[in-house]
């Protein structure tokens, strides 16, 4: 489905990324841990077609995405839940989750999508005419993944989903994205909380400045030392 | 879509004072006969400043590029119309048909203006886009085979059939007055289908984050291009109508101080909805031209024409008082005199 080869990339002059290497299966759910800076935001903004990799090879669904803008990369199926949420704050929760069908024509698919994803948030129902900057934390985090998946993704980006959120809330989200992955959803998770991600994902990347340090299943890398260690806190 | 657009937006508390002000709009020309108060044709130019505001407002308000050049479309609408129709020109056609190519020369200029803003935003964009309000009038002067330089064009055909010329002649400013106001009420139509469009809906995404907005599949470039060619085809337009009201189109019309003036217009009315650009831009504008000449009258009337008179031309405070109105709306309300419904809810 998704399959990163060499990639490199940067932000002006600075190289973030030196050859990242990964693969996302169909419908297949994979991590991407590391500590902070590693560059597991720009390996998804390189995915997504925000930053344009200055070497090295990006493939979806079989074919390159190389000069491929992000909104094409939309239309293809690729969902993003960027890092830090960013809800659009002065628009109302309708809004934003209209905005996320954007690419989309199918007026009759994306009321049903709209439908689908106020079950899955109720909360968000409550709130449509609401401002999205008005919401709690919790409430723009599921703003986002709901605006996302008004995209009818395939392959769905996520950007540190727990980030700043209560414990009680952190397991809804996380519930959430289990059942979105059951329901045949691609899934690039990426999540300082390792535990939580090696939980719900079935492979798992781990990110060191800018280079692949370990793959595997997520069993495997549970039980390594040097991962435990560095990432799980021991 | 449709039934899930109604309430998308709570309801405006202040839609019976906006009806009123509507109907007060259509019914001023009497009120002016009967009162004999000769002030339509003055309130021509106030109409044209409020299509220029609601135009500016798209930029500024839903799209939030920072524009300072507007004047720039607005000239070259003016400058289209001049010189399709003037008899200085060959070709003198219709004010019609030049209207046309006016909005498109001012959708042109927007859509060129963006190319080297393409991935600008914030105070970058604002300076290209005060470059382009600087290098328009300079153009305009120095082009003397095209423009006429400091000449200046004229006449500008006046619309509708040539029997009505008497009519639409400036001393009769009923005519006008509602060309104007119908003009005005396209625009606004035309903003308000805008707003509630999918394309609007992108401008204000980008506006409230480009990085997200992006993530959502908007074109952000060409986000930009259209949000710089639609204010420049209202400019146009705008600029078309002017042309054939003033008596001459000069480069001096179309500088910086117009820029102000219809930003600070947007501004204090309330960024983002085209209410507050259209009452903003009707009720400062009305001080301005023609509160503040009156005021000058009166007042100098009463000292008589001697050596301290030109400080009783109110006129030459426009910009003290409109920097003064600006800095006090900032304080005491932020979301301009006339705020969006978003703003009043925040503060609610
Ligand atoms: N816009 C930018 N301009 C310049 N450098 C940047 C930019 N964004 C990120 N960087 C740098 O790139 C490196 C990787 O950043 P990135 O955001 O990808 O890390 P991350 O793994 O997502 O970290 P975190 O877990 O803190 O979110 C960091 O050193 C950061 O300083
Ligand atoms: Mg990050």
């Amino acid at each position: 489905m998704l399959e990163l080869s060499g990639v490199e990339a940067g932000y002006g002059s600075v190289r973030v990324l030196k050859g990242v290497s990964l693969r996302v299966g169909p419908g297949e759910a994979v991590a991407l841990i590391g500590a902070n800076g590693a560059g597991k935001t720009t390996t998804l903004r390189v995915v997504h077609g925000l930053l344009e990799p200055s070497a090295g090879q990006v493939r979806f669904r079989g074919s390159t995405l190389a000069g491929v803008p992000t909104e094409a990369r939309v239309a293809l199926g690729m969902g993003h839940v960027p890092e830090g949420r960013q809800v659009f704050s002065r628009l109302t929760v309708r809004e934003n989750l209209r905005l996320g069908a954007y690419t989309r024509r199918d007026a009759a698919g994306v009321r049903e999508d709209l439908e689908r994803v106020l079950e899955v948030f109720p909360r968000l129902r409550e709130r449509l005419r609401q401002k999205g900057g008005t919401l709690s934390g919790g409430e723009q985090q599921m703003l986002a993944m709901g605006r996302a998946l008004m995209g009818r993704p395939s392959l769905l980006l996520l950007d540190e989903p727990s980030m700043g959120l209560a414990p009680l809330v952190v397991e809804q989200i996380f519930r959430v994205i289990a059942e979105i992955h059951r329901a045949g959803t691609a899934v690039l998770l990426v999540e300082q909380n390792a535990y939580l991600a090696l939980e719900l994902c079935s492979r798992a990347y781990v990110l060191t400045t800018g280079s692949v340090v370990a793959e595997g299943a997520a069993r495997d890398l549970l039980v390594r030392e040097e991962i435990r260690a560095a990432y799980l806190g021991g | 879509m449709t039934p899930a657009r109604t309430g998308e937006r709570p309801r405006d508390p202040h839609a019976p004072f906006h009806r009123a002000g509507l109907a007060a709009l259509v019914l001023f020309p009497a009120a002016d006969h009967l009162l004999d108060l000769r002030l339509v044709g003055d309130v021509v130019p106030v109409l044209l400043f409020a299509i220029l505001a609601v135009g500016l407002n798209a930029t500024v308000g839903l799209g939030g590029l920072l524009q300072l050049g507007y004047a720039a479309y607005f000239a070259a609408g003016a400058y289209a119309a001049g010189i399709l129709t003037s008899v200085a020109y060959p070709f003198q056609l219709p004010l019609e048909v030049a209207t046309a190519a006016a909005v498109g020369a001012g959708a042109l200029l927007g859509a060129l203006s963006a190319l080297p803003v393409l991935r600008l935003k914030g105070d970058y964009l604002a300076i290209v886009t005060l470059g382009i309000g600087e290098i328009v009038p300079v153009t305009l002067r120095n082009l003397e085979p095209i423009t006429k330089g400091e000449f200046g064009i004229s006449p500008v055909d006046l619309p509708g059939p040539r029997a009505w010329e008497d009519w639409t002649n400036t001393t009769h400013g009923v005519l006008w007055y509602y060309l104007a106001l119908a003009l005005l009420g396209l625009v606004v139509y035309c903003q308000r289908r805008l707003e509630r469009s999918r394309i609007g809906r992108a401008w204000e995404a980008f506006r409230e984050d480009e990085l997200a907005a992006s993530a959502c599949g908007v074109d952000t470039a060409a986000v930009r291009v259209q949000l710089l060619a639609y204010s420049g085809a209202v400019a146009g337009l705008a600029g078309a109508v002017s042309a054939s009201y003033v008596p001459a189109i000069l480069p001096s019309q179309y500088e910086f101080p117009i820029s102000a003036m219809v930003l600070s217009l947007v501004v204090l009315g309330g960024l983002g909805n085209w209410r507050g650009a259209v009452w903003g831009a009707i009720l400062l504008v009305s001080l301005d031209r023609i509160l503040a000449p009156s005021l000058t009258r009166w007042a100098q009337s009463l000292v008589g024409s001697g050596s301290y008179s030109f400080f009783l031309e109110f006129s030459n405070y426009r910009f003290l008082l409109f920097g003064l109105a600006l800095v006090l709306v900032m304080r005491w309300r932020p979301g301009g005199l006339f705020p969006p419904r978003a703003a009043q809810e925040r503060v609610g």
